[in-house]
C-alpha cells in the first residue's frame, strides 16, 4: 500500500513537470497570446484525469492501457449531457493535441538515445517489412471504414 | 522466473521515477524537453507542395530530431559537452516518462470526442468494423516478409503494428528471444523510430487516394497514441475544414483499438497469421 502511494506520488510529480513543459510549448506556439490562468486550471484537470486513469488501470484486472482509460474518462466528462462539459472544454481549449504531441515526440526522441546501435544492427529488411505493415493496417482500416460509411450514407 | 523479471522491472520503474537525490536528472530532462519542443514550435509547420498534395512536417518532428541529436549515442558520442546535458540517466528516465505524458494526450483527445459523441454513435458500425481492417497488416505484410527470406520472425513482425500490447502478448506466448519475439521487436523499434514520421506522411498522402477524410481519420487510430497524433494532425492540416471531426474520429478509433486490439490479436490476428504462415511455407517448399 505504501509502495503504491509512493508510486502514485512519483507519477504525479512527473505529470506536473510534463504539464508545465506542455504549457510552455503551447505558450510558444501561441506566440505568448495565451490565457495562462485558464490553461493552468485546464492542465490540472487533465492531470487529475491522468491520475484517475492510472488508479483504474491498477484496480481493474483487464489488459486495457491507462491511455484508453484517460481518453474514455475525458470523453464522458465532455459529452453534452455532462454538467462539467462546458467548463472542461473551455479551460482546455488552449491546450492542443498537436503541442502535447510535440512534447511526446521530444520524449520519444530522448528515449531511443541509447538504442541507436541496436537499431543499426537490425537489417534493412525489417524496416521495409514494418513499412509494409504500416501501410497495410492504415489502408486496410481506411478502406473498410470507407465502405461502411458509404453504405450508411454518411459520406 | 518470469515473475521474478516482472518484479524487478516494476521495482526498476519505481526507482527510476523516484526523486530521492535525483532532482537534477528530472530538472535536466524536463528543461531539455522544453527547449527542444520550444525550438520545434518556433520552426513551426512546414508544408511542401508535392504533386497534387503536400507533405506536412509538424513541429513535433523537428522536436524529435533535435531530441535524438542530443542523446549519448548521437552527438553525445562526439562532443563531450552534450554528455553533461543528456546522459544515460536522462534517457532512462525518459523511457518511464513517456507513458505518463501520453496520458495527458489521452485526456485531451477524449475532450475532442466527447462533444461529437452523436456523430460518433452514428458512425459506430464503421468504427467497429474498421478494426478488422487492421488485419490488412498481415495479409500484405506476411507474404512480403517471407519473400524477403524471413521465417517465423515474419509472424511476429506482421501480426499487427506491434505496439506495447503486442510486445507483451507475443513475449508471453513465444518468449521475447524467440524468432517471433525478435520479429515483434523489429517492427516495434522501426515504429518507435520512424512510425510517427511515416504515418504523418502517409496520412497526408492518403488524401489523394480519394478515400474520404472521415474514413482516413478512423484509420489513424491504430492503437499508438503518438502515431495516431502524427497521422491525424497531418490529416487535419491537409483538410482543415474537417479538422474537428478528423481528430474526434481518430481519437475514438484509437480508444476502440486500445480496448479491442489485444483481444483481436490474440483470437483472430495470431491464428490467421499462423495459418497463412503454414500455407506460404508449403508454397515456398513446393516451388
Amino acid at each position: 500500500m505504501i509502495k503504491g502511494m509512493e508510486k502514485a506520488i512519483n507519477e504525479l510529480k512527473v505529470l506536473l513537470l510534463a504539464g508545465l513543459v506542455v504549457l510552455f510549448t503551447q505558450f510558444i506556439n501561441l506566440k505568448g497570446e495565451m490565457d495562462i490562468a485558464k490553461s493552468l486550471i485546464g492542465m490540472v484537470m487533465i492531470i487529475v484525469i491522468a491520475m484517475a486513469s492510472l488508479a483504474i488501470k491498477s484496480l481493474i484486472p483487464l489488459k486495457i492501457p491507462a491511455f484508453a482509460w484517460a481518453s474514455l474518462l475525458a470523453l464522458l466528462i465532455t459529452t453534452p449531457w455532462s454538467p462539467m462539459a462546458e467548463f472542461f472544454i473551455n479551460s482546455t481549449k488552449q491546450i492542443t493535441a498537436g503541442q502535447i504531441g510535440t512534447v511526446i515526440l521530444a520524449v520519444a526522441g530522448v528515449s531511443i538515445g541509447t538504442k541507436l546501435g541496436d537499431i543499426k544492427k537490425l537489417s534493412w529488411k525489417i524496416i521495409l517489412v514494418a513499412f509494409v505493415v504500416f501501410i497495410g493496417t492504415f489502408l486496410g482500416s481506411a478502406v473498410v471504414a470507407q465502405i461502411v460509411l458509404k453504405m450508411r450514407g454518411l459520406i | 522466473m518470469k515473475e521474478k523479471t516482472e518484479m524487478t522491472n516494476a521495482y526498476k520503474a519505481t526507482a527510476v521515477l523516484s526523486t530521492d537525490g535525483r532532482w537534477p536528472v528530472f530538472i535536466k530532462l524536463f528543461i531539455l524537453l522544453g527547449i527542444v519542443s520550444g525550438i520545434g514550435e518556433l520552426i513551426g509547420t512546414i508544408s511542401i507542395p508535392l504533386g497534387p498534395g503536400k507533405i506536412i512536417i509538424l513541429p513535433m518532428i523537428f522536436a524529435m530530431i533535435l531530441a535524438v541529436a542530443v542523446t549519448p549515442d548521437a552527438l553525445g558520442k562526439k562532443i563531450a559537452a552534450f554528455e553533461n546535458i543528456c546522459s544515460e540517466k536522462e534517457v532512462e528516465l525518459s523511457e518511464s516518462v513517456i507513458m505518463l505524458v501520453l496520458l495527458i494526450l489521452g485526456a485531451k483527445l477524449g475532450t475532442s470526442a466527447g462533444p461529437n459523441i452523436m456523430k460518433l454513435i452514428e458512425a459506430g458500425p464503421a468504427l467497429v468494423l474498421q478494426e478488422f481492417g487492421n488485419l490488412g497488416t498481415m495479409l500484405i505484410g506476411l507474404p512480403f516478409a517471407m519473400l524477403l527470406g524471413m521465417r517465423r520472425e515474419a509472424v511476429g513482425a506482421t501480426v499487427s503494428i506491434c505496439r506495447e500490447p503486442t510486445l507483451g502478448l507475443i513475449s508471453e506466448i513465444y518468449g521475447i528471444n524467440s524468432p517471433e519475439g525478435i520479429g515483434v521487436m523489429g517492427t516495434y523499434m522501426v515504429g518507435n523510430l520512424f512510425g510517427t514520421v511515416f504515418f504523418g506522411l502517409l496520412a497526408s498522402f492518403a488524401v489523394m487516394t480519394g478515400i474520404h477524410p472521415y474514413a482516413l481519420a478512423m484509420a489513424c487510430g491504430m492503437g499508438s497514441g503518438s502515431m495516431m497524433t502524427a497521422a491525424s494532425q497531418s490529416l487535419a492540416a491537409s483538410v482543415p475544414t474537417m479538422a474537428d471531426e478528423i481528430l474526434a474520429y481518430a481519437a475514438t478509433s484509437n480508444i476502440m483499438t486500445n480496448v479491442t486490439g489485444l483481444y483481436m490479436e490474440l483470437f483472430i490476428a495470431l491464428p490467421v497469421a499462423n495459418f497463412l504462415y503454414k500455407v506460404f511455407i508449403k508454397l515456398r517448399k513446393s516451388t
